[in-house]
């Protein structure tokens, strides 16, 4: 399938997303459960991709290249995310391991 | 009709709503700036390879940063446009509570306001409006900082995006250097801040188990059935807690 439909695609899910409570501005009251349920979904969603793009499950399911420059770099980043509470020293220092690791190609 | 004409002329004017919306998005914007330049780059090189038309009509339509760093990473995999669009689709449902928790602030404008406001709803005008509007309340100008803050944000975004395209086109071999972990590690840096109730550490560690457990699933159906599991978990979890806090 091309971009261009995937991309017009997700701008059609953002605007079924963003705009219908504005459009339609009655009284509407959102369940408290589901409400709670919106509130998990990006930590649940990001960590379904974050988790098999460490292992490299992506290019070896079987898991035999769990051990691999990404799994050190992601180590890196939660060290830094937790220490300095900071986006962007957590994507320097993330990145600056996944780079040199590879650089150094110690793997 | 004296008081009411008095809440008219209490009420600030456009002008100072529109400044007063920019100085409240400017932070947010410089925030932004990086990750626009980061993705042009990664969207534009190896192995995502986008044209500079489709990465535009990313950040132009879409207008989304988290979901266009997710597209970008599952593009990179080759993974169908159904699974593509349903994490769309779960990661951005925020945005529905977004409009619930504004709704209120905007009842009373035109359709084609409403729409707009909508539209042009992100994580850092949510932010910056639902604290504005709390602090201030609504009067018949406050809407003009709420568009002036979505045009910022959305002109901010787009320039940066378009340098970011200019400088992925202008260095080659920018692939096989692990440059695409900069998506992966913006999402650990807002999974790792939210980190800090028992229901968010239930949601990520069973999306993270699952997904990890059923990557071999075709379709990444693994990735749509650990992230749901993962929600309804939670969900779970914090009713548990709050019961056991009642008794």
């Amino acid at each position: 399938m091309s971009a261009g439909v995937v991309i017009l695609g997700m701008a059609l899910i953002n605007l079924v997303l963003r705009c219908p409570l504005f459009l339609v501005a009655n009284r509407i009251r959102i369940p408290r459960i589901v409400e709670k349920a919106l509130a998990h979904c990006p930590v649940a969603v990001l960590t379904a991709i974050i988790v098999p793009f460490a292992l490299h499950l992506d290019q070896a399911p079987d898991g035999s290249e769990w051990l691999n420059p990404d799994l050190f770099a992601t180590g890196a980043a939660i060290a830094a995310s937790l220490l300095t509470r900071n986006l962007m020293t957590t994507i320097a220092v993330g990145l600056g391991v996944a780079l040199a690791l590879r650089h150094l190609a110690i793997f | 009709m004296q008081a009411a004409a008095n809440i008219e002329a209490a009420a600030p004017g456009r002008r100072t709503e529109i400044l007063d919306g920019l100085k409240i998005t400017l932070p947010f914007m410089v925030g932004a700036a990086p990750f626009g330049v980061i993705f042009g780059a990664l969207a534009t090189s190896a192995p995502v390879h986008l044209s500079p038309f489709e990465t535009m009509a990313l950040s132009l339509f879409v207008f989304s940063g988290s979901a266009q760093f997710v597209a970008i990473a599952l593009m990179a995999v080759t993974t169908p446009a159904w699974v593509i669009w349903l994490v769309t689709f779960i990661l951005n449902l925020r945005h529905t509570l977004y409009a619930a928790t504004l709704v209120g602030y905007v009842r009373h404008l035109s359709f084609g306001w409403r729409f707009i406001l909508s539209a042009g709803l992100t994580d850092e005008t949510f932010a910056a409006m639902e604290d504005r509007y709390r602090r201030l309340g609504v009067h018949r100008n406050s809407h003009w900082a709420y568009l002036a803050s979505i045009i910022a944000m959305h002109v901010n975004w787009n320039c940066w995006t378009l340098i970011g395209i200019a400088i992925g086109s202008q260095m080659s071999g920018l692939d096989g250097l692990g440059l695409e972990f900069a998506a992966i590690a913006t999402f650990i840096g807002m999974v790792v801040q939210k980190l800090r109730t028992p229901g968010a550490q239930t949601s990520a560690a069973v999306a993270g188990i699952l997904a990890a457990l059923l990557a071999t699933l075709p379709y990444k159906a693994g990735l749509t059935i650990a992230t749901l599991v993962a929600i309804a978990v939670a969900v779970m979890v914090e009713r548990r807690i709050e019961r056991r806090g009642r008794a």
